[in-house]
């Protein structure tokens, strides 16, 4: 019984830290600082994004949430393509409620499901940061594939 | 011989601002043309221009005008001289993105509705001086430190007495290059961007041409208000245009997410709790 509490409580505690910490992305398609000064408003304006910093030489944005359980990966998506441009790349870095990332298996996550996509296992050290890698950010059949 | 004068002064110009160019990136906020690329989707910009032409004659111009986004792929404008109404819209239909560079199309159509009909010439005047009708299509490409566009379109003037011809082409040729900063640090930075541009019209009945240079120098504040000026001159002109040279200034403002955004619900990616 006491290693059931035990259990439970390990348990209960990974499901409530399993969340996005942040998101950094590449935007493409732009040089300019009024392109990058667009997608960074369309961001900012995003209600559960907190801050965003920006490094516009690099068209790079990380994103901090006020709501790191409430991440929705394609209203960020939505942002850049509606600003005009495109997203070159996606990492989030996440607490995962799992320790070990096997390829093709599936974890959820701030209620999306993702699935592993790497050569065979990795361990998984939170917070972890992974790459977000369908093309162009799209769910496939409704699921993201994950790489790091 | 004068016309090779001026082309080899723009070919100069031209290669200056190349090799200038080879350090800093391109801009394709064009002052005499549109890019292929659409504003921000949802966005409001606000300009005002002021235009002294030129020529046989002279005359001013003041034309304000609104711009609106309504998505990523399409934007229209309204402006007025207050002697002539224009609408005009753009669709883009194709965009290719990577890293520092895209290649863009787009459709365009505008109408320019003029109260009061200018002295005929044997061209197609499109500062709202006449009613006419222009479509076609841009091409866009930017590549790091190049960012060039090509539009052609097509023009009909509403004037059923149109004794040279009330049909032809309207095409242009823009170059833009960002000349400072070297390395963007903060929007608050001001830009200061080189344009030279190429506008050339040519009639149907082949009885009228020309073929303009514009260059122009652009300044942009906090990344969302321009100050542009520009001098467009004749490099090549066979017609009777009462004013080809025009020096213009104006100036806009952006306003982003001015136009709010009707949000659909998700689709069913998350997974039922």
């Amino acid at each position: 019984m006491k290693y059931l509490i035990i259990g439970l409580f390990f348990f209960l505690s990974s499901s409530a830290t399993a969340q996005v910490q942040s998101v950094e992305l590449v935007a493409s398609g732009l040089t300019c600082s009024m392109c990058s000064k667009a997608i960074f408003k369309a961001l900012s304006a995003l209600d559960f994004v907190s801050e965003v910093k920006v490094d516009i030489d690099k068209s790079s944005y990380s994103l901090a949430f006020k709501s790191p359980d409430k991440v929705k990966i394609e209203q960020i998506r939505e942002a850049v393509y509606d600003a005009g441009f495109a997203i070159e790349t996606m990492q989030m870095t996440a607490n995962f409620p799992t320790s070990k990332a096997i390829d093709d298996e599936v974890v959820s996550l701030v209620g999306y499901q993702f699935k592993w996509k790497l050569t065979g296992a990795k361990n998984i050290v939170n917070p972890q940061k992974v790459t977000i890698v369908n093309k162009e950010l799209l769910p496939t059949a409704g699921i993201y594939y994950l790489n790091f | 011989m004068h016309f090779f004068k001026k082309l080899s002064i723009y070919i100069l110009c031209f290669g200056v601002i190349f090799v200038e160019s080879l350090d800093s990136k391109a801009q394709e906020l064009y002052v005499n043309s549109e890019p292929a690329s659409i504003m921000p989707a949802r966005s409001v910009l606000i300009k005002q221009s002021y235009a002294s032409m030129t020529g046989k004659e002279s005359s001013n111009n003041f034309n304000t005008q609104l711009e609106f986004s309504w998505s990523k792929k399409w934007m229209s404008h309204l402006g007025t001289n207050f002697k002539s109404w224009e609408w005009y819209t753009q669709y883009r239909f194709y965009s290719k993105d990577a890293v520092y560079e895209h290649l863009r199309m787009a459709l365009f159509f505008r109408a320019i509705n003029a109260s009061t009909n200018a002295i005929p010439t044997n061209s197609i005047l499109l500062d709202g001086q006449e009613s006419v009708l222009h479509g076609g299509l841009i091409i866009t490409q930017l590549k790091h430190k190049w960012a060039s566009s090509l539009t052609l379109g097509s023009l009909l003037k509403q004037d059923a007495l149109a004794s040279n011809g009330n049909a032809g082409f309207q095409y242009s040729f823009s170059n833009g290059f960002l000349m400072y900063p070297k390395v963007y640090t903060t929007y608050g930075q001001t830009n200061v961007n080189l344009y030279l541009e190429l506008i050339g019209q040519s009639l149907l009945s082949g009885k009228a041409n020309y073929l303009d240079i514009a260059p122009a120098v652009q300044f942009i504040f906090n990344s969302q208000a321009k100050l542009n000026l520009s001098y467009r001159l004749p490099l090549v002109n066979q017609t009777n245009r009462a004013t080809y040279n025009s020096a213009s200034i104006s100036l806009d403002y952006l306003f982003f997410n001015a136009i709010p955004k009707h949000r659909k619900k998700s689709k069913s990616i998350f997974v039922s709790n």
